[in-house]
């Protein structure tokens, strides 16, 4: 009925505890909130998360960015990519729009 | 009424330009390998080709092909990655060892942060310091990182594309996170 400190460290690492039933979601956060240790590993848990989504912001600045120091694919590499597309269009039939 | 050509329609003759370098470097993020992330995202635009048909609008071609890209990425890892010897018990007994008594109470406390995060979010070089250590992570936890914080990829379909079991999958984000905790102490804190 309730969590171990392994149980709960396992919830939190995977982050599926939002999927658990409402009395075993409560009796984790009851957990949570009284264990010191499960406490910290939680609030450390959380500061990932935040940074995560902190990361996502500037990786996907770092994907569209027009700067010549981020890495980008070479001119001749491109045109392989080109020619290997239109190749590949030029195989396609038509019918697969419809 | 003619049909419109697909090819047309979605301008895939201009792909490469609008779409090329996204992808290479979303690609380079995750493989690291140069060649690699230039073969990964050809395979996406002949896979993407071929289901034209499939592409229903509902987002922005850059993330359909971004989609692509994430599962082809995910291959090559699951690919290259030597098959997971240990068995479940065996990642039970490793989980077991590192962090929990056999009652299940800790061994140790986590350690505090050696620096301020929320001051550290806020500084540009903090995000080049925390992209180096994701590099560091083994090729397998950082697909898995990716996948499950960056990506929000669901537990079942990490487990699935990466064929490793429920527990694995905690043993590696759990130690991913120490990884990169150790990593922005040392790169960060002592900058």
């Amino acid at each position: 009925m309730f969590f171990t400190c392994k149980q709960v460290s396992e919830h939190l690492s995977k982050e599926d505890y939002a999927k658990l039933p409402p009395f075993r979601k409560f009796t984790l956060i009851f957990h949570v909130m009284f264990c010191p240790i499960c406490g910290k590993y939680n609030r450390q848990v959380m500061k990932f998360q935040d940074m995560a989504r902190k990361f996502r912001k500037q990786e996907e600045d770092f994907l569209e960015s027009d700067s010549p120091n981020f890495p980008s694919m070479d001119t001749s590499a491109k045109d392989r990519l080109k020619a290997s597309l239109e190749q590949a269009q030029a195989t396609e039939s038509p019918q697969s729009g419809s | 009424m003619a049909e419109q050509d697909p090819h047309e329609t979605f301008e895939t003759h201009l792909w490469v330009d609008k779409y090329g370098d996204y992808l290479y470097r979303y690609a380079l993020m995750r493989v690291r390998d140069p060649q690699v992330a230039e073969d990964t995202v050809q395979e996406t635009f002949l896979a993407a080709l071929k289901n034209l048909h499939q592409f229903d609008g509902r987002v922005d071609v850059k993330y359909w092909l971004r989609g692509i890209l994430r599962n082809k990425t995910v291959d090559y890892i699951r690919k290259s990655v030597r098959r997971q010897e240990l068995q479940n018990e065996q990642v039970q007994e490793i989980v077991g060892q590192i962090l929990f008594k056999t009652s299940g109470i800790p061994n140790k406390r986590p350690k505090p942060w050696a620096f301020d995060p929320d001051e550290a979010f806020a500084q540009e070089e903090f995000w080049e310091a925390f992209k180096a250590c994701l590099e560091g992570l083994s090729d397998q936890m950082r697909t898995a990182f990716y996948m499950k914080m960056i990506d929000e990829v669901e537990t079942e379909e990490i487990c699935k594309e990466l064929d490793i079991s429920d527990n694995y999958l905690w043993v590696m984000l759990h130690r991913a996170r120490a990884q990169l905790k150790d990593c922005l102490e040392l790169k960060w804190a002592k900058s």
